[in-house]
């Protein structure tokens, strides 16, 4: 009897310990209004063929859906449309389970046809900007070449179910249908309206189109009947405001509920105490370095010395102000490829100065080099001006290039340049994140601007594209990333780390990787305790 | 010189200063075309992520599309047949007609212009004005001394510093944006823009009254026994404004290109902030159609001007 007694009372204890969590936290609530800043400017048009820019996927994930998205923790594709899927043993045809209860906010139902038309626009020259989206699938080029009406690798098995062939291993396949360009757009209604379509935007996606006021605000509301559960907010406004300086001010004064904190900014936000807890912060998918062209930079241990030069630990607490990860190699911490085991360049500038002998250069006869670079505080000229004296010790000499992104993209291209600094990677997969730039089979326009050729490291990449299995694959990626780092086609500097300030009112921001502005804005939501509630 | 004969002259000489004026503008357009085509970078580049790589086969799809890829005099002969048809082309950035893009944007920017000269005519005058009667008194020093200060402060920097003081420490006003429209989102980017103007004009009201001042014809006034205040008015004030005037037609043009960081740093949908994005991503039409509009507006003030100075100093003729 005592026993039951005791097991009673323990009991109850036990329900009452986590009743009182379960009150603790705070259950999600409907209503309000976000105001969200798109702090790198204006997207301009938001119709998903045009949508190339992050600038507009912010946007566009709000308004429509895609066939998976990527989970922000684990970085792999987990369902949005599709239920489900099946790849074949292969990796060459994928068959994808959509949801049948999932209609577009003008009421259609969303169907297999719905999403191959949407794949077949992407690719369509004459309509979108996006056209090498899906050049893995098999027939789109004949299909862009006007040889074909339709992209025969996309069939339509029933209203949900298609099947997609590609006709070669494409490891990031799923990432493609996850991210910016492969949102699914409404059949008949664009068949109806045409190109009035971009003024109207119908999406599948949570929020409904309302109005976008050109280099000012977009403004969606809430879609009731999302197939996933109405979102929280009300409202959703994205405010256009490029001008950091100009950002602190909208959020001191509460009229913006998030702002993307640059490394000028951080200070001023870091001394008020009333935003203590309201710090967020990523490692990001970004490498920030200085791209050697190799044709200037043909000796290797110039550029090992430039590695070796630089006492990256101080700039980046000096001047990045601590907001990023010094270098080891070129995959950043948050890559599911990332090397921990990798050392990198340690600051010696006695073996810099070394190996600077050895290729005929001295403090009195300098290897001279331009770096070209933008205003950016974080990876632009600032940071060059920075870094020269100590380049200047082990016999470089350095003239930085102040020029605006626009005009340095052409440079790079024609190879009339010695070297630039930038930001580079972006890409969930290891392998695209390490071939993009280095690759030798990537067109030096097509992103290969340093002409980096590298056989060794080629032979690694091609296996790993190969290399359908994971795990395989990321030893084949470390293997690639050793030999570039020992052979280096540029300077690397830091892994960045973004950093965003949330008003205290606001519920479910996720550190996001790829990009901290892409939230999901369904489960946001906002306390009582918000302005605009 | 009959009012008819004096109104046929006026009428001509307007049509002459128009037709002039196409031409300049003529010009503006011609030169612009070609300077923007010889500056580096490309549209269809920064389509796309500028951090991330990009086909070639896609951009050279899109520098077809606008039509980047034929020769330039043809697409110089294109734009100007579209231009006489009142079309300024289709933007880059956003799939829309530039004419669409200015239509919204100009109404904005045009109040906040507006507003702005207003103040600063007002303000400005006034203050040289009283400046100038004080001459050597404590006031007339305080306001040169200010001035001064306006003059040589930035605007980004006195823009902040507004924000920051009057919205972020005392909450009076609000920091940017357009909110519902009303005039208070106005009064911080209007007294921003304002200011060096404000303060320009005071100096140039103050030396130009005190030039007067010594004038034969103001001590005949006086002597006259007229009152002190209808001299400093009639003779005075309006003798004055001529240099006053040039200098406020010359900085109205001053000020609407100044819009370009008052408009970005108050998060305002104006041309100056048009003009500045379409630049970045060298959206070619649109900044050839937003320095359009900004040469016809400095033309056309320009024009006003000249007409004002007949009307105050009729010694001015137009023949």
């Amino acid at each position: 009897m005592k026993n039951i007694k005791t097991t009673l009372i323990m009991i109850l204890m036990v329900t009452i310990i986590f009743s009182g969590i379960s009150v603790n936290a705070e259950e999600a609530k409907y209503g309000g209004t976000l105001n969200f800043p798109l702090a790198y400017g204006n997207p301009g048009t938001l119709d998903p063929v045009w949508a190339n820019r992050i600038e507009a996927e912010i946007v566009t994930s709000a308004i429509f859906d895609r066939l998976v998205k990527m989970n922000v923790e684990t970085l792999s594709p987990e369902p949005a449309i599709a239920k489900s899927w099946e790849i074949s043993d292969d990796g060459l045809e994928y068959i994808f389970y959509l949801n049948n209860d999932i209609k577009f906010h003008n009421g259609d139902k969303l169907t297999a046809h719905d999403v191959k038309f949407s794949y077949e626009r992407v690719m369509d020259p004459e309509v979108s900007q996006i056209t090498d989206l899906f050049n893995s699938i098999k027939g789109s080029e004949k299909y862009q070449e006007g040889e074909s009406e339709h992209i025969s690798g996309i069939e339509v098995i029933d209203d949900y179910t298609l099947k997609i062939t590609l006709d070669r291993l494409d490891i990031s396949f799923l990432n493609t249908v996850g991210k910016r360009g492969s949102e699914i757009v409404p059949k008949d209604l664009i068949n109806e309206v045409g190109d009035e379509f971009s003024n109207i935007l119908v999406g599948s996606g949570p929020f409904k189109f309302v109005e976008f006021i050109q280099g000012y605000e977009i403004k969606l509301k809430a879609f009731d009947d999302y197939f996933a559960g109405r979102p929280y907010l009300d409202e959703l406004v994205f405010k256009i405001m490029e001008e950091a300086a100009a950002r602190v001010p909208a959020f001191l004064t509460e009229q913006i509920d998030f702002d993307l904190v640059f490394s000028a900014q951080l200070e001023q936000y870091q001394s008020n105490p009333k935003y203590e807890d309201c710090f967020v912060k990523v490692p990001e998918l970004w490498t920030r370095h200085i791209a050697f062209n190799t044709e200037v930079f043909d000796d290797k241990r110039v550029r090992q010395a430039f590695n070796y030069a630089v006492d990256k630990e101080l700039v980046v607490e000096k001047i990045v102000n601590g907001k990023a990860f010094v270098a080891t190699g070129w995959l950043p911490k948050s890559s599911p490829g990332f090397n921990p085991e990798l050392e990198g360049y340690q600051y010696n500038p006695e073996k810099a100065t070394r190996l600077m002998k050895e290729a005929g250069y001295s403090v009195e006869n300098p290897f001279e080099v331009e770096i070209l670079g933008t205003t950016s505080p974080d990876w632009g000229i600032p940071i060059v001006e920075a870094i020269s004296p100590y380049l200047e010790e082990v016999g470089f000499k350095i003239k930085p290039v102040l020029m605006d992104g626009a005009s340095i993209g052409p440079l790079e291209n024609k190879g009339d340049f010695d070297a630039t600094i930038d930001s580079g990677g972006g890409r969930i997969e290891p392998v695209d994140y390490l071939s993009a730039y280095f690759w030798s089979e990537i067109a030096p326009d097509a992103g290969r601007s340093t002409r980096y050729v590298n056989h060794e490291f080629d032979k690694k990449i091609e296996k790993a594209y190969k290399t359908p299995d994971f795990k395989k694959r990321m030893v084949l990626v470390r293997e690639a990333e050793k030999i570039l780092v020992e052979d280096p086609p540029v300077w690397f500097f830091n892994y960045s780390q973004a950093i965003g300030i949330v008003q205290p009112w606001v519920h479910g921001v996720v550190k996001n990787p790829t990009e901290l502005l892409l939230q999901p804005y369904d489960t946001i939501w906002l306390d009582e305790s918000s302005p605009r509630k | 010189m009959s009012s008819l004969v004096y109104h046929n002259i006026m009428i001509s000489y307007i049509i002459s200063r128009l037709l002039q004026s196409i031409v300049t503008l003529l010009v503006i357009v011609t030169l612009l075309f070609f300077l923007l085509s010889i500056l580096p970078g490309d549209a269809a580049l920064l389509a796309g992520d500028p951090r991330m790589t990009q086909d070639p086969e896609v951009i050279a799809n899109m520098r077809a599309k606008w039509g980047l890829d034929r020769p330039i005099h043809i697409r110089y002969l294109d734009y100007m047949y579209n231009l006489f048809k009142g079309n300024l082309g289709v933007s880059f950035l956003t799939n829309t007609s530039v004419n669409s893009l200015i239509a919204n944007a100009f109404p904005h920017t045009f109040k906040l212009v507006l507003i702005s000269f207003l103040i600063s005519t007002t303000i400005g005058i006034f203050l040289g004005f009283v400046a100038a009667m004080k001459r050597g008194s404590f006031a007339d020093l305080i306001s040169m001394f200010l001035a001064i200060v306006g003059i040589s402060a930035p605007r980004f920097w006195v823009g902040l510093m507004l924000m920051y003081f009057l919205s972020v420490s005392l909450n009076l006003l609000p920091s940017g944006g357009l909110g519902d429209g009303s005039l208070k989102f106005m009064i911080l980017p209007a007294i921003t823009l304002s200011i060096p103007l404000i303060a320009l004009l005071a100096r140039t009201t103050r030396s130009s009254v005190i030039e007067v001042t010594r004038e034969d014809y103001v001590r005949t006034a006086r002597a006259k026994g007229l009152l002190e205040n209808a001299v400093r008015i009639k003779h005075i004030l309006r003798n004055s404004l001529i240099p006053i005037i040039t200098i406020s037609g010359l900085q109205l043009g001053g000020l609407l290109a100044n819009t370009v960081i008052v408009e970005k740093i108050f998060s305002l949908p104006g041309m100056g902030g048009l003009v500045v994005d379409s630049i970045h991503r060298r959206d070619l039409p649109a900044v050839q159609g937003c320095i359009l509009i900004f040469s016809l507006g400095f033309i056309l003030i320009n024009l006003l001007i000249d007409l004002l100075y007949g009307y105050l100093d009729p010694r001015i003729s137009y023949g």
